[in-house]
């Protein structure tokens, strides 16, 4: 297990230089001159050589590269042009939210999607099914995006009964515990708050979670289906096992392998969606930020919310690849 | 008992009788194909639930009519008095489950029994199964097990709740040679000590002739001879089984595979009128195609279902 765990970080390395590196050629790339950027209009070519010397950009890409990695390597992302702040601190700040909303999203998504694709997948072709397979084409057809403006419409205009943007934090102004608001309100044991920021959870959460959910359920279904033809269902079956545990344990158990797989596709899926959600919603997580950092110019946040983006995405795949031995006893070996 | 695929009706099985006693073998042989395997999934109702289905008939088990019971009392019987073995025991086991679980879930699903004494009785069925180091077994998962010792699990699991009835369906095709011998001896060496019927199909006459005090020779869903071990071999009547004795290898090093017949097994979906074998059989004349021959005695004990003898 240890042995894997080091083979799976250490499979990790090389894509987050290559992500270093890309993003690195991206800003070297782009146009203009980062100096005439910097620089007044009447500069000297002798007072434009010294500030390029002074920035080593005189010296080989490479060198450059290092430079950049180094920094980065150590945290440092730069100061942000807006916020005035390091990069990493706004970045941070901000992080809490985004990371509950992916969660939230995600336990909306699994609930929905694996019980319903059980369901459809144990009773194939009938009309639990269909409804099954009318909402996983429902799910994966509607982009979150329009969900989001959707539920706004009808949850937030019409009904008037869930905030449709921001993320409030039932006035509480102390330090945040976690930056989750949900888990924050469980440890003060404050109901209220609790409440509160599900309430602003719910829509953007919904609008996330219904697209992945879509796709989770069609492949649990299809997944439960292929395994509940295996020879060891008729063995569970040959043992007296009721009905109920054969599907729910030795099927699902064999089953969440693919499941497992597409969770983590689909995060990532999720992360991208939840730029756009973030933005509907004015939810103050990274998405909205990287947005709104693009309108403000402000490179240094860009990148560096860019990198973070990727960094997550990475450890995503990470944690996955970690899942895989519990639920699958082959890989272990591999 | 037939299946409904969407080619048509797969008639399967046709009047198959037979009996097991408490303590004996019988040996159901015949070439792949003929319905061995659906004769066994028949007894524990455990065929594919939307297309097969035993259209009449009645499965006598220790008084209780199983064609007719409910799905809830025929969990009763499946893994606690009636147990399966199957043929491939790569695939009959499931890969995410450690071996000590698969065994004792029989155990827990029809005894209460706690964690500890199932257990322990699962490593006394393992070491009855001829498993070295049952101890360490029970947390092993199949993948780690060779054939031989899945195999063997497979067994320690049947049975785990000392069954009456074992119906073991080619126990031992998907494995080498010499492991075969051993598994089939340590299957007969169990069912003395416990007093077992047990069903063992094969579509090997050598493991038949070795293994069971009594046969029954299937073709094309049909039982068309039936007599004890000894009388099959000394006097066959049907001209089926003459056959497969014919095209039992002499030397058995190599897995005997039955194919000296010539011609193959008909399809389900149609069977020729009459007497199923005709198409193969060097005796067949006008009235193999009129008339179905019917499983009648020719000697005390011994019967057989053809014209021509
Ligand atoms: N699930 C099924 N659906 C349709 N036909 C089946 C099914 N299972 C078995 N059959 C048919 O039933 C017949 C007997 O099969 P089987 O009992 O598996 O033969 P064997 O003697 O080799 O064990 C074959 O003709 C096979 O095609
Ligand atoms: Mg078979």
């Amino acid at each position: 297990m240890i042995l894997y765990t080091l083979r799976r970080l250490l499979a990790v390395i090389p894509v987050v230089f290559l992500i270093t590196l890309i993003l690195f050629l991206l800003i070297h790339l782009a146009p203009g001159d980062p100096i005439t950027l910097l620089m007044p209009e009447d500069a000297t070519p002798e007072m434009i050589e010294e500030v390029r010397i002074r920035w080593g950009l005189d010296q080989p890409i490479w060198v450059q590269y290092f430079n950049y990695l180094s920094l980065v390597v150590t945290g440092d992302l730069g100061m942000s042009f807006k916020y005035g702040d390091p990069v990493v601190d706004v970045i941070f700040s901000r992080l809490p939210a985004t990371a509950e909303l992916a969660i939230i999203a995600m336990i909306i998504a699994t609930i929905i999607a694996i019980p319903l694709g059980m369901w459809a997948g144990a009773h194939p072709n009938t009309a639990v099914d269909y409804a099954g397979g009318l909402f996983g084409f429902l799910g994966i057809s509607m982009p979150s995006f329009w969900l989001g403006i959707m539920l706004i419409l009808l949850l937030s205009g019409t009904l008037n009964l869930l905030p449709s943007s921001g993320r409030d934090n039932f006035g509480i102004t102390d330090a945040p515990i976690t930056g989750f608001n949900v888990l924050d309100g469980v440890l003060r044991l404050n109901g209220g708050q609790v409440l509160d920021a599900l309430k602003y959870l719910a829509m953007p959460a919904l609008a996330l979670g219904v697209n992945m959910a879509g796709m989770l359920m069609r492949v649990t279904r299809s997944s439960i289906i292929d395994v509940m033809h295996e020879d060891y269902i008729r063995t569970a079956r040959a043992k007296g096992a009721p009905e109920r545990r054969v599907l729910w344990f030795h099927g699902l158990k064999n089953a969440l392998i693919p499941i497992l797989t597409i969770v983590g596709l689909e995060l990532g899926a999720l992360l991208s969606g939840s730029v756009i959600i973030e933005t509907i919603f004015a939810w103050p997580g990274i998405g909205s930020l990287l947005i709104s950092s693009i309108n403000a110019r402000d490179y240094p946040l860009v990148i560096g919310t860019i990198l973070v983006y990727t960094l997550i995405f990475v450890v995503i795949n990470f944690v996955i690849d970690l899942l895989y031995p519990f639920l699958d006893p082959r890989v272990r070996l591999g | 008992m037939s299946f409904f695929t969407k080619d048509g009706e797969v008639r399967a099985l046709d009047g198959v009788d037979f009996s097991i006693e408490s303590g004996r073998t019988l040996g159901l042989v015949g070439e792949s194909g003929c319905g061995k395997s659906v004769t066994a999934l028949s007894i524990l109702r455990l065929l594919p639930k939307h297309s097969g289905r035993i259209k009449s008939g009645e499965i006598w088990f220790e008084g209780t009519n199983l064609a007719h019971v409910s799905e809830a009392e025929m969990r009763n019987v499946r893994g606690k008095r009636i147990s399966m073995i199957f043929q491939d025991p790569m695939t009959s086991l499931n890969p995410v489950v450690n071996v000590g679980s698969q065994i004792t879930e029989a155990m827990h699903l029809h005894e209460e029994i706690s964690k500890a004494d199932a257990n322990a009785r699962a490593v006394e069925m393992l070491t009855l199964a001829g498993i070295p180091n049952p101890g360490m077994r029970l947390r092993q998962f199949p993948h780690e097990l060779s054939g031989g010792m899945r195999q063997r699990v497979m067994i320690a699991m049947a049975l785990a709740c000392s069954p009456s009835l074992l119906l073991a369906d080619e126990p031992t095709t998907a494995l080498d040679v010499t492991v075969q011998a051993q598994i089939l001896e340590l299957l007969l060496d169990i069912q003395n000590r416990f007093a077992m019927g047990v069903l063992l199909i094969t579509h090997d006459l050598g493991v038949v002739a070795h293994h069971t005090q009594e046969v029954a020779v299937m073709y094309g869903g049909r039982i068309v001879e039936h007599a004890s071990t000894a009388d099959l071999f000394r006097s066959p009547r049907h001209p089926y089984t003459k056959g497969l004795m014919n095209s039992i290898p002499v030397q058995q090093k190599h897995k005997s595979r039955i194919s000296a017949i010539p011609g193959t097994v008909p399809s389900a979906l149609n069977w020729p009128s009459g007497c199923r074998f005709r198409t193969r059989c060097p005796l067949a004349d006008a009235q193999c195609a009129h008339e179905s021959p019917a499983l009648l005695p020719v000697g005390p004990g011994h019967a057989a279902a053809c014209f021509k003898m």
